[in-house]
């Protein structure tokens, strides 16, 4: 087990070695001028920009853009290694902190949408199994499918108006408190919840399939006690699932987020690609990455603890 | 006992997690930048709805130091900043912070103060201060560069101050009342809100970056003092967003109202929609180092084919007016808006091009010398529906449109390859008319995008340079306005506008055609307050 986990953390430090090279050149890829981003464009286009040209090149040389791009690209690396993303453009703060400040944010909302998500996930699913063919289960795959193909955004407005505006029952404000966690949360909990009741449906029906169902119903075990069977055999699709859903609610619901003006890190990364501050996108992909890789990480190892035969 | 130990443990972390998480305000609540988290200060949120005025714009300063872009006109719109002179809503230009001004010689200005203005602090705002301010603005903000370009300042006494130009007769009071020049105390570091000190009627208590600036009333204010006692001034970047902060009745003022949401927000009948046309023209601008635009014939007959008043429709929901000519949304211009292309007159497009030579073919497009006449119009992406119709508009002549959207960099990147005929963009019309008209049409213009160079311009351009009075500068500027129309080394649409919902109760507010730096004045009151 130790060695698998020491092959696998090897794979992970190469993998995230391997991103800060994409991350890097793609980001200087783009055709913004990173100058003229931190300087400013002059408001009235003027004929005279003689000290807006001394200036131009001064700046040219304090961020380095005049060395060659693998120069560039140490110094960068250095610095990351120190936390050091650099500074925001656009609020010349230390995006680090920034960073910081934006992660609670998106926790307090990943987390009880997660648990949403859980909770209808696996009980409609069972539910929807264990009804197969009846009148509950039409109308419980009728609803995912209806959650499935609804957009994130127009369920989100759709009930942002109906209680914000219709009902005032809602804040439409920017702040991140618990008043305004329970709307964000129930729209990012129902449109996640549709493919994991769909995991859950099919994988249960698999299991009542199989024979150490017949044999519990023949020995007389309670239903209950049928059902945390066949719950626990089907727990890897389920993790899978719940950890990609976590990753992708991690990185930042960046519609959601937008819609409820939810200041976490998916708007953070939003208004920095609409602002073109690159060093607060370049820090944005790179954390990203590394916690998509941990992510990953644990549930590999999760699915070897679970199922030994699972190759890591 | 194991499941007891399990629950006991989710419901541990989903509580630390949410105690984290409600912590988030405060914690994000610290003053931007340097300073840390100590600098923080919290206020008390039990104000009454009508001592509290809540402003949602699009973006708000990102700085406590209004030198950095974006800062000084959202500073100057919640009242927390001001300038010498102001411009009103006439386009007249008047002392703000400043006294009054004369111009002593072509090239001198003596600008007198308020002896009883202060800063926030209490310090008098003296000749001196002021001067180190606009040398701060000069030396910290680009944007304020071209307005303190070759200008030198010199204090006389305590209150007042002299200003050399090295252009002559420069309306320098216009200088002045640009948006980056607000005058703060520039022997503070500006880093922090402790060490911010600025002039407005409002001064800031607590700064969130990206998020609020919550300001309450400066008791050092010089002038007439507002009554409403905190401002919170927010930021809601999602359009929806913004339109559901007003309609939700939580937002007494919000900018920046999407044109799509106009139609619905008037329907609400506890909001006032306040839509002033910014003095600002939506242009196709023309590339004319192209083969078929060098010729004088093609480019008016272009201009001649659109049907502006459609495009207004269309491109920007009937919400703004026609403008023909560039200095036509400029409020002081206003005899300009339709001159030239009184009318749209496509058979006189048509037959312009058939005397250039471009003869109409079986396929609808008009050809010359085995080619066809095409157009690659480059926009944003936001502009799809005025694109489609100066598209379909086109088509009517016989002119193969091809419209390509994206964002400014891609604009930018084709503007330097080279691989476009025209592109659309708007600016400002009001201002210093040499300085606009000059970056706009003369051959090293920056914004002179199509390379234009006609000698008539230039001269009329040295012209206006020279011009001694308002007067004479106001009629060399509408003959540049003229000549351009008629060369046309770019097309003229509309002013884009500029939308606030203001909830009914709240009065005083004042629509300006530049309405982000004049939101927030003292006559704003709640109704039976």
């Amino acid at each position: 087990m130790f060695t698998k986990i020491l092959k696998k953390t090897m794979e992970m430090v190469v993998t995230i070695f391997i991103a800060t090279i994409i991350i890097f050149v793609l980001i200087r890829l783009s055709p913004r001028d990173p100058v003229k981003i931190v300087m400013g464009n002059p408001e009235i286009a003027m004929t005279n920009t003689k000290e807006y040209d001394i200036r131009y090149e001064k700046m040219s040389e304090e961020l380095n853009l005049d060395k060659s791009i693998p120069f560039q690209y140490i110094s960068w690396i250095k610095r990351v290694l120190k936390f050091d993303f650099g500074k925001s453009i656009y609020t010349g703060r230390p995006v680090a902190d920034e960073i910081k400040e934006r992660i609670p944010a998106t926790l307090l909302l990943a987390i009880p949408s997660m648990i949403l998500q859980c909770i209808l996930g696996i009980s409609l699913g069972v539910i929807s199994a264990v009804r197969h063919e009846k009148f509950t289960d039409q109308v419980i795959r009728f609803i995912s499918v209806f959650f499935s193909s609804v957009p994130a955004f127009a369920l989100g407005l759709m009930l942002l108006y109906y209680f914000g505006v219709h009902l005032k029952y809602y804040e439409v404000s920017n702040v991140a408190n618990l008043s305004r966690l329970w709307l964000p949360v129930i729209v990012l909990g129902v449109i996640s919840s549709p493919s994991l009741i769909r995991v859950v449906r099919t994988n249960m029906l698999q299991e009542f399939g199989r024979d150490y169902i017949s044999f519990g119903i023949a020995r007389g075990l309670s239903k209950g006690d049928i059902l945390k069977n066949a719950i626990k055999n089907i727990a890897l699709p389920i993790i899978t699932i719940l950890a990609l859903s976590f990753v992708s609610l991690l990185s930042g619901a960046v519609v959601i987020e937008s819609i409820f003006t939810w200041p976490g890190m998916g708007r953070y990364a939003m208004e920095s690609i609409l602002l073109n501050d690159y060093p607060v996108t370049q820090a944005y992909a790179l954390f990203m990455t590394i916690m998509i890789v941990i992510i990953n990480f644990f549930v590999d190892i999760i699915y070897t603890y679970a199922n030994p035969k699972v190759k890591m | 006992m194991k499941k007891k130990i399990i629950s006991i443990g989710f419901v541990a972390v989903l509580a630390l997690v949410l105690f984290v998480g409600c912590g988030n305000d405060k914690s994000t609540q610290g003053v931007s930048g340097q300073k840390s988290t100590e600098a923080t200060k919290t206020v008390d949120t039990k104000a009454t709805d009508q001592e509290e005025l809540i402003f949602v714009e699009r973006e708000i300063a990102s700085k406590t130091d209004p030198n950095f872009y974006p800062g000084s006109s959202h500073y100057i719109a919640n009242g927390a900043s001001e300038t010498l002179f102001k411009i009103q809503a006439n386009g007249e230009v008047e002392p703000f912070l400043a006294k009054g001004s004369k111009q002593i010689d072509e090239t001198t200005w003596k600008i007198d103060l308020r002896p009883e203005a202060k800063f926030w602090s209490g310090e008098s705002i003296t000749a001196q201060a002021v001067i180190d301010s606009l040398e701060r603005s000069r030396e910290t903000n680009v944007r304020a560069l071209p307005f303190l370009e070759g200008i030198s300042f010199t204090p006389i006494d305590d209150y007042s101050f002299e200003a050399k130009t090295e252009r002559k007769n420069l309306n320098l009071p216009l200088s002045l009342a640009y948006m980056e020049l607000s005058i703060i105390n520039a022997s503070k570091a500006h880093d922090s809100i402790e060490t911010m000190d600025m002039s407005g009627m409002y001064k800031v208590v607590e700064f969130q970056p990206k998020k609020k600036i919550v300001l309450e009333i400066n008791e050092n204010y010089y002038g007439k003092k507002p009554t409403i006692k905190r401002i919170i001034h927010e930021e809601i970047m999602d359009n929806e967003a913004r339109t559901l902060a007003a309609s939700s009745g939580r937002a007494d003022i919000v900018r920046g109202i999407p044109n799509e949401s106009v139609a619905q927000l008037k329907k609400d009948d506890n909001l006032v929609l306040h839509m002033a046309p910014a003095a600002n023209t939506q242009t196709i601008y023309l590339n004319l180092q192209k083969e078929h635009l060098k010729d004088v014939k093609v480019r008016q007959a272009l201009a001649w084919a659109l049907d502006r008043d459609e495009l207004v429709v269309l491109g920007s929901e009937g919400l703004s007016t026609p403008v023909t000519t560039w200095l036509g949304s400029n409020p002081k211009y206003a005899e300009a808006k339709n001159a030239v292309y009184t009318k749209y007159d496509s058979e006189k497009a048509k037959d312009l091009l058939e005397e250039a030579g471009w003869k109409l073919g079986d396929d609808g497009i008009r050809h010359k010398n085995g080619e066809k006449l095409q157009f690659k119009l480059r926009t944003w992406g936001q502009d799809k529906a005025l694109g489609e119709t100066i598209q379909n508009q086109w088509s009517r002549i016989g002119v193969d449109t091809e419209v390509i959207y994206g964002d400014y960099a891609l604009i930018e990147t084709a503007r330097e390859t080279g691989d476009w005929d025209g592109l659309i963009e708007a600016w400002q019309t009001y201002g210093d008319e040499y300085s606009l008209l000059s970056g706009q049409f003369s051959p090293t213009g920056t914004a002179n995008y199509g390379k234009y160079d006609d000698v008539e311009t230039n001269k009329l351009l040295e012209e206006l340079l020279n011009a001694k009075t308002a007067e004479e500068r106001h009629e060399r500027a509408l003959a540049i306005n003229e000549r351009i129309a008629m060369e046309v080394p770019a097309i003229y649409m509309y002013p884009r506008v500029e939308t606030s919902a203001v909830k009914k109760s709240l009065k005083g507010y004042k629509e300006h055609f530049r309405q982000f730096e004049n939101v927030v004045n003292s006559d704003l009151e709640f109704e039976g307050y």
